[in-house]
């Protein structure tokens, strides 16, 4: 066997090393001995690799802009059948907000599409996401069809989205208002129960005090929902506030600590030992091994906690407490406005579909070392 | 078979003066990498230790097992699975304590983990959530020393190669790499005794045989002790200055050959040859 093949195989099993390392090298400057001996260390600095060829810049294919084109002629559609048609349920309702609803968002849309055309990003998700968004407004305007143009979904239930679009000019200082309430209730509900789960979830997985007496609580209380402990939560509670704010910690507090004892608990001991070894205290290893190995579970705990939140967060509001979304949208059933409870539902689905994005995004961004397990 | 050992015949010879240029650039450095802590000795005499496998029951592991380790030698533990090898490098680290036995280090009994006694572990043992660079300042910053000594870290990051992956992650790294990780991250603690646990056992033979010259490179600098456990015999007679032979379990001694070739060694020289072949009449 030749020394050249020799060079040849050690280059062919370093060329994963050699990666990144190849800046600081300049060719030609060594003996081919050298050169190879260097390869089977894997320590240098192979000659650079080959990069693949550009693509050339496209904007899209034909099909591909019919694509981006159906939310547009969707939006033409549902803007040419509800100016056309007759407003004929109830008598006398004169249309104000759907129309330029209408044509607002498709000059939004208009302006995202001439985005795309630069923003390659942009362009493949408006392609990915096109067929939904001109399937959700031909729904909406099958609303306005069986609602104020035939009259076959009665009031109050089924009001037109126009009804419902109205609702946000016309009552857009209550609406903030109770949005507002709502924001905060969930804030310091949500914070309390993040300290207190953090808290008896690392002492009940780190300490088997805390877990004997932790545990059992837990156990006991976790499992059941908000719902049951309304009532008593407003007894013993001062205030109907504290008492909203003791459901929602209470809804993050039970999959928190619940995930992080038992991921503490169930660290791997090879990383635990490996810390040891290099030196490290028991504290030092809890902070440094044990918690951020718990990441993964924290998240997941947070996920389900800001879930479970939310149901407490309308629970609570809905009997409880004198202001909020929820207060608001059992009010407007009593009236009987249910465009109000319509607007109400369609602000919560934004706000809590945010909420749940950032979480992910910040978890994306803390475990850059692991690819995401839940995707959203 | 025999293109692979033609292959890796060559590296020890040409791989040396890579090794050296190495060195010298590193040299002017302000702070040494290690600093001499004088002679150190460990002494194993007579340890037993059982332990509870998965089902709940008693596996007897180590029946009187002596060694002793003294000053910059390699000394390889070489034996069938599952006899124990393991379980006394746990019981050297402190990681375990013996059921009955002598285990002292400089003349001070072994009762729990100390940053001089470090080990290098299977499949390198990586904290996943922390960078190459912060995988190796761990030990620093476990002992509130990292201030003083963070500038060994790009020190070791050029001498295992790993320059431009200082920010990766462990999962992003091959293998190989993680196994450098793992030495920088013993090494950083200037330790004065190291085990090896199966370092390279999962590794392909082309980053085997670098490694290998790694551990050699750094125990060539460091002046530490080594034990290193494997099942490879190769890469015992082409490290170790003795190898100690354990019987299946329990372990005990079965023998011990002393590996007096010089270094680099050559994997097809006669005295190579025929210290593999004693050693694998000794394993039976």
């Amino acid at each position: 066997m030749s020394v050249r093949t020799n060079v040849d195989t050690g280059a062919g099993a370093n060329v994963g090393m050699g990666i990144g390392t190849n800046a600081g090298s300049t060719s030609g400057n060594s003996t081919s001995v050298d050169s190879s001996s260097a390869k089977l260390a894997g320590l240098t600095r192979h000659r650079k690799a080959p990069t693949r060829k550009v693509r050339e810049k496209r904007l899209a294919t034909a099909r591909e802009i019919l694509r981006m084109l159906l939310p547009a002629v969707a939006l033409c559609l549902s803007y040419a059948l509800t100016t056309m048609l007759p407003d004929i349920y109830p008598e006398g309702y004169v249309m104000e907000y759907y129309p330029p609803f209408l044509l607002g968002v498709l000059g939004i849309y208009l302006l995202l599409m001439i985005t795309a055309a630069f923003v390659a990003p942009l362009r493949a998700k408006l392609i990915h996401y096109s067929a939904l968004i001109a399937a959700v407004f031909l729904l909406v305007e099958a609303g306005d069809l069986l609602t104020l143009k035939s009259g076959v979904m009665i009031l109050p239930f089924s009001p037109s989205p126009d009804r419902v679009l109205g609702v946000f000019p016309k009552s857009a200082e209550l609406l903030l208002v109770n949005l507002g309430a709502s924001m905060m209730l969930l804030a310091e509900g949500v914070l309390i129960g993040l300290i207190t789960g953090f808290i008896t979830g690392t002492l009940m997985g780190w300490s088997k005090i805390a877990n004997y007496w932790f545990a059992p609580l837990l156990k006991v209380i976790g499992p059941v929902p908000s719902a049951a402990w309304l009532p008593i939560a407003i007894a013993l509670m001062p205030t109907s506030h504290l008492a909203g704010v003791f459901l929602i910690s209470l809804a993050v507090w039970f999959p928190l600590s619940l995930l992080l004892s038992s991921s503490i608990r169930s660290t791997d001991k090879r990383k635990i030992e490996a810390a040891r070894v290099l030196g490290a205290s028991e504290a030092y290893i809890l902070f440094h091994v044990a918690l951020p190995a718990a990441i993964p579970d924290i998240f997941m705990a947070l996920f389900m906690g800001l879930s479970s939140s939310f149901g407490a967060l309308i629970i609570s509001e809905q009997l409880g407490v004198k202001a909020g979304l929820g207060w608001y949208i059992t009010w407007a059933t009593t009236w009987g406005e249910y465009n109000k409870v319509f607007a109400s539902v369609a602000i919560f689905i934004v706000i809590f579909y945010v909420l749940i994005n950032l979480l992910f995004r910040i978890r994306d961004h803390v475990m850059k070392w692991q690819k995401s397990v839940v995707r959203w | 078979m025999a293109e692979v050992g033609g292959a890796l015949v060559t590296t020890p010879a040409t791989i040396k003066p890579i090794v050296q240029s190495v060195g010298v650039s590193v040299q002017p450095a302000p702070q040494p990498l290690f600093e001499d802590t004088g002679n150190h000795t460990l002494i194993a005499e007579g340890l037993t230790q059982t332990f509870l496998d998965d089902t709940g029951g008693e596996v007897w592991a180590l029946d009187n097992f002596s060694l002793s380790v003294t000053g910059p030698e390699i000394v390889g533990i070489i034996g069938p699975s599952g006899c124990g090898k393991s379980t006394f490098l746990r019981l050297v680290v402190g990681l375990d304590d013996p059921l009955s036995g002598r285990l002292e280090f400089d003349g001070k009994p072994v009762e729990h983990t100390d940053y001089q006694r470090s080990m290098v572990f299977q499949n390198a043992n990586l904290f996943e959530w922390l960078t190459v660079y912060n995988n190796i300042a761990f030990g620093l910053k476990a002992r509130h020393i990292y201030k003083q000594q963070c500038y060994k870290i790009p020190i070791l990051i050029e001498m295992m190669g790993l320059e431009g992956f200082e920010h990766s992650y462990p999962p992003q790294i091959s293998g190989g790499m993680a196994s450098r990780c793992g030495l920088a991250r013993a090494f950083v603690q200037n330790p004065a005794l190291v085990c090896f646990d199966e370092p390279l056992s999962a590794l392909d033979a082309f980053t085997r045989a670098s490694l290998q010259d790694e551990i050699l490179k750094m125990q060539q600098k460091s002046q530490a002790s080594m034990i290193i456990v494997t099942h490879d015999i190769e890469e015992a007679v082409y490290l170790c200055d003795r190898v100690v032979v354990m019987t299946p379990r329990p372990g005990h001694n079965k023998g011990e050959i002393v590996i007096d070739l010089p270094h680099p060694r050559d994997r097809v020289s006669d005295g190579f040859v025929t210290k593999r072949k004693q050693l694998i009449e000794l394993l039976g």
